[in-house]
């Protein structure tokens, strides 16, 4: 056996087991090559290098893809930007993720936020609380300062030596007569009255009265004078709160009262008397062996001296600094007092005062807004601040301070945070306060700003997630594009004027189908309706020289296709380009066929309108070698025509060359005699392998002056063409369609004839098949 | 040169001599491209004869007026024209033959010429020549593919073969090919 015949059997058993897995197609070599030892030994070998090769690629596709990449940058950023990629591909992918990883910054940001802002208002807190401890500071120094000062006053007015003079007749008076009714007469009440009047104005008190040493009484004051010179409160009882202080100031000691009320103050008090809260001090009046002779109270109104040092502390919009007492009584003036003479607090009085009046319980609703409380008032529990200090008091260790950071509701019900001090050695405490609102009025600012902030992100990651889902979609389009209805595009086999043609696959069937994608777009639905009419007259087409159409449909972006049977063939126009000649049997069993399949259609009042060598298949269909396959029926030609013939015009090869003159002056006309021509017109062509036009202007140039006789049939120079053959075929062109033969069964019958004369035999067919398609 | 005259025999399906005519044509012009090319080389230069049949295709060929075959005829000419001009460089290089198997060929991306690789390029030569003898078929899309850069479906339509036999060819003359240059050392 010689290299050549050796050569040429390996590759004939490489071609049938290159698609086998390795094993089978070790095992069907040796099986091919039976007996023949070298014949075995060379398959195998070939074989080898050709799996190694294979094997080596699959391993080497990521390699070659990082060479390739390679010269495109350095090698680094190269491999940088791969690993961004793929990070990005997996994070950016597919929906999932990209939705999981939206949420996921969302969420993030939400946290952040919301941690940043609880910072903040920690922070804010912080300061406010600072804040406030220092301003209840300073407020409780000033106080205390104040009370100092007032103290030493009253001390030094005690000790004068008037005071002193009337105190000591004032005791002996009492002693003498212990019902007071000799003190009441005595001249000495009305001097000592007098004297204290006087000297009201320069001590800025508002009532000086002296107290009895013995009992809680009142004696001598200057509040309410009678017309004997005396006051109406002469010998009357002080109000059971104050006997405490009364008591203390009996063993010498100077006492501060903080604000009572007048009515509470001393019992049976006139009650036409307006209600009004007094501070008081008081302090004994001593003779001179220490003894206390009588107590000199010193009054101011609680409006004047006392509640206007917390004034003083008063800032921004809410803040206030107030006292309160023992019972959970306000004892100062309220910078609110104007807006709660409107409400029940201070019983809708246009001239009530807070002192005193105010109970700091939290009423549950605000009040300020006009809202009943539902609960009684001695049923509402203390403010949160004032139940602290209370509690604090009377756990009596020694606590006097506190404050309170979280929103509470203060008396007016309104949330505030506060901060307090408690005075034990006067009896009251001072509490600050700031409406929440205002006190995180900046971690408001915050808080607005964020949810700006984060509402234009939330926005934003939509669109962002939509477009991207809509990239996506596009992304996705594409890959969609490779499914049309049931079926899956694989490659493309051809572009053609007016489409791409795809081979496909039925998605669940697998059999092998051929897809045409009309390029142009249907406008209106005149034309869509044109066309499903087409493609239905062209799927009941059923001879076998047709091409089978199964489905048609149309694309996302408004494309026709139609599915037609996948044909394994080559196209008649590749087979006059092969070098050698057609045979004239050949021909003729082409033409023939063509006929065939054109009758069905004819009958049908279908036309072709564009047969061309291109629109003809040669195909071996399962071993039923050379069988004729026409294609492209009569589907919307005129799209074609018009739009693109024009630039077709002016190649060769274009469709034209096989156009009926008619039908290229009216790209509408539905005649079937232009098939007729066409099949003339590629007769001519299968058996000169030249166009018409070509071959006329080759008879011109030879001297031919018109195109007048016979001309036609002797455009086929080759010497075997018989002459009623094309004569026949010329008799097809003729410019005049009424000269033409009328129908197609005219051309069937010829041909048939001709065929029984020149016949194509399957042998010869497959003879052909095997040079062509070599190793099937 | 004449575009239109190259074109024209191109398209001039029926001239036998038709061959005899275009080589010498596209020989000169790749012969005239590549001695430029040359005559800047430095080392590690790369050539690409697929790009340089390509180029004389644009320079040569009026791309309006010729159709696929007369396309794909040209770069069938072109690949047996650029074969001849590299190997010919070679041996006036007096190139010395590698030795088989001492560098890896990949015969898939097209060859791409250096200096150093001449005589690489001269043991493909021999090869392909032994490949002529045995199936001269296979050779011949070896040729195109190689040196012409030409696409299955190119070479088919060229060779009048199916595109399951020239990628059966394919496969089969580039096992061959690397086999002999193995052995033959």
């Amino acid at each position: 056996m010689n290299d050549q015949s050796l050569h040429e059997k390996s590759s004939e058993i490489l071609a049938k087991v290159l698609d086998l897995p390795f094993q089978e197609a070790i095992k069907k070599i040796n099986e091919l090559s039976e007996s023949d030892e070298q014949l075995r030994k060379e398959t195998l070998a070939l074989y080898n290098e050709i799996y190694a090769e294979e094997v080596e690629k699959d391993n080497n596709t990521d390699e070659t893809t990082f060479t390739k990449t390679k010269l495109i940058g350095r090698k680094d950023s190269v491999f940088r930007s791969k690993v961004v990629s793929s990070w990005t591909k997996n994070l950016f992918g597919n929906k999932r993720n990209r939705l999981i990883l939206v949420i996921f910054f969302l969420l993030l940001l939400l946290s952040g936020g919301i941690l940043s802002g609880g910072y903040i208002r920690n922070n804010i807190l912080a300061s406010e609380k600072e804040e406030k401890i220092a301003l209840i500071n300073t407020t409780t120094e000033i106080f205390q300062r104040w009370l100092q000062y007032e103290k030493e006053k009253i001390k030094s007015f005690a000790e004068q030596e008037t005071i002193v003079r009337f105190s000591k007749s004032i005791d002996s008076l009492e002693n003498l007569d212990e019902s007071y009714q000799l003190l009441r007469g005595s001249k000495t009440a009305v001097e000592v009255t007098k004297w204290l009047k006087k000297n009201k104005k320069s001590s800025g008190y508002g009532i000086i009265s002296l107290l009895s040493n013995s009992s809680p009484k009142d004696l001598l004051s200057t509040s309410i004078v009678d017309s004997t010179g005396v006051t109406k409160m002469f010998g009357a009882d002080l109000g059971e709160i104050i006997y405490k202080d009364y008591l203390r100031a009996r063993t010498g000691e100077v006492v501060f009262i903080p604000p009572i009320n007048n009515l509470d103050l001393i019992n049976n008090y006139d009650k036409g008397v307006e209600k009004q809260a007094w501070i008081n001090f008081l302090c004994p009046v001593f003779d001179e062996n220490g003894e206390v002779k009588t107590i000199l109270c010193g009054s101011y109104l609680a409006i004047k001296g006392f509640s206007n040092i917390l004034k003083v502390s008063k800032h921004g919009a809410t803040s206030e600094t107030y006292a309160f007492n023992e019972d959970g009584k306000m004892l100062s003036s309220s910078r609110f007092t104007e807006q709660l003479r409107n409400t029940h607090l201070l019983e809708f009085d246009a001239n009530a005062e807070t002192i005193y009046n105010i109970d700091l319980r939290d009423p549950g609703v605000n009040v300020m807004k006009g809202a009943t409380p539902r609960l009684q008032k001695v049923a509402q529990p203390y403010t949160e601040i004032v139940e602290m200090a209370l509690n604090r008091i009377k756990a009596n260790d020694s606590t006097f301070t506190g404050a309170i950071m979280e929103p509470y509701r203060d008396y007016r019900g309104i949330e505030v945070i506060g901060a307090y001090v408690w005075l034990p050695e006067y009896n009251f405490g001072i509490i600050t306060e700031e409406d929440y609102e205002e006190a995180l009025a900046s971690l408001m600012y915050f808080k607005y700003t964020f949810i700006v902030f984060f509402t234009v992100i939330l926005l934003l990651s939509f669109l962002l997630f939509n477009s991207n889902v809509r990239i996506a979609r596009i992304g996705k389009k594409v890959d969609d594009f490779s499914v049309l209805g049931q079926y899956k595009l694989k490659e493309k086999l051809g572009e053609g004027g007016f489409g791409q043609v795809f081979k496909a696959e039925h998605t669940f069937l697998k059999t092998p189908v051929a897809i045409k994608v009309l390029k142009t777009e249907f406008v209106n639905t005149d034309m869509l309706e044109r066309f499903e009419k087409e493609v239905k007259i062209t799927s009941s087409l059923s001879h076998p020289n047709t091409i089978k159409v199964y489905d048609y449909g149309t694309t996302d972006d408004n494309n026709f296709y139609y599915v037609m049977e996948y044909l394994n063939g080559i196209s008649l126009d590749k087979v006059v380009n092969m070098n050698a000649d057609i045979p004239l049997a050949r021909g003729i069993y082409i033409l023939y066929h063509l006929c065939l399949s054109l009758k069905e259609a004819h009958e049908k009042g279908l036309v072709h309108r564009d047969i061309k060598p291109m629109n003809v298949m040669l195909c071996d269909q399962g071993g039923a070698f050379d069988l004729v396959k026409l294609l492209d029926f009569g589907l919307v030609k005129e799209v074609d025509t018009s739009i693109s013939q024009q630039t077709q015009i002016n190649r060769i090869g274009g469709t034209p060359m096989f156009m009926a003159p008619e039908r290229i002056r009216d790209p509408f006309n539905a005649d079937q005699r232009v098939d007729i021509y066409s099949i003339g017109a590629l007769g001519m062509y299968l058996f000169s392998g030249q166009y018409l036009l070509e071959l006329i202007s080759q008879k011109m140039l030879s001297g031919e002056q018109t195109l007048q006789g016979d001309f036609r049939s002797q455009l086929i120079e080759r010497k075997d063409i018989p002459t009623d053959l094309s004569n026949f075929l010329g008799e097809c062109i003729r410019f005049d369609p009424n000269k033409r033969p009328e129908s197609i069964d005219v051309l069937i019958a010829f041909f048939e004839e001709k065929n029984k004369e020149y016949p194509w035999t399957r042998q010869d067919a497959k003879n052909w098949w095997n040079t062509y398609d070599v190793y099937s | 040169m004449d575009k239109k005259n190259v074109t024209k025999i191109l398209n001039d399906s029926s001239l036998e001599r038709r061959d005899a005519q275009l080589y010498p044509l596209v020989y000169d012009n790749l012969h005239l491209i590549a001695e430029k090319l040359y005559a800047r080389e430095k080392k590690g230069h790369t050539l690409q004869p697929t790009l340089l049949v390509n180029e004389a295709y644009m320079s040569l060929v009026d791309q309006d007026h010729i159709d696929w075959k007369g396309r794909s005829h040209f770069f069938a000419v072109g690949a047996q024209a650029i074969r001849r001009i590299l190997v010919d460089h070679a041996r006036k290089k007096n190139a010395n033959k590698r030795g088989a198997g001492a560098q890896r060929i990949d015969l898939e991306e097209g060859i791409a010429y250096t200096p150093e690789k001449e005589g690489n390029l001269l043991d493909i030569d021999e090869a392909l020549e032994h490949l002529e003898r045995v199936h001269e078929r296979q050779a011949k899309v070896v040729e195109l593919k190689f040196f012409g850069g030409m696409k299955m479906q190119e070479i088919a339509d060229e060779l009048g073969v199916s595109i399951k036999t020239i990628e059966i060819d394919w496969k089969v003359a580039k096992a061959w090919l690397k086999k002999f240059m193995q052995s033959d050392i």
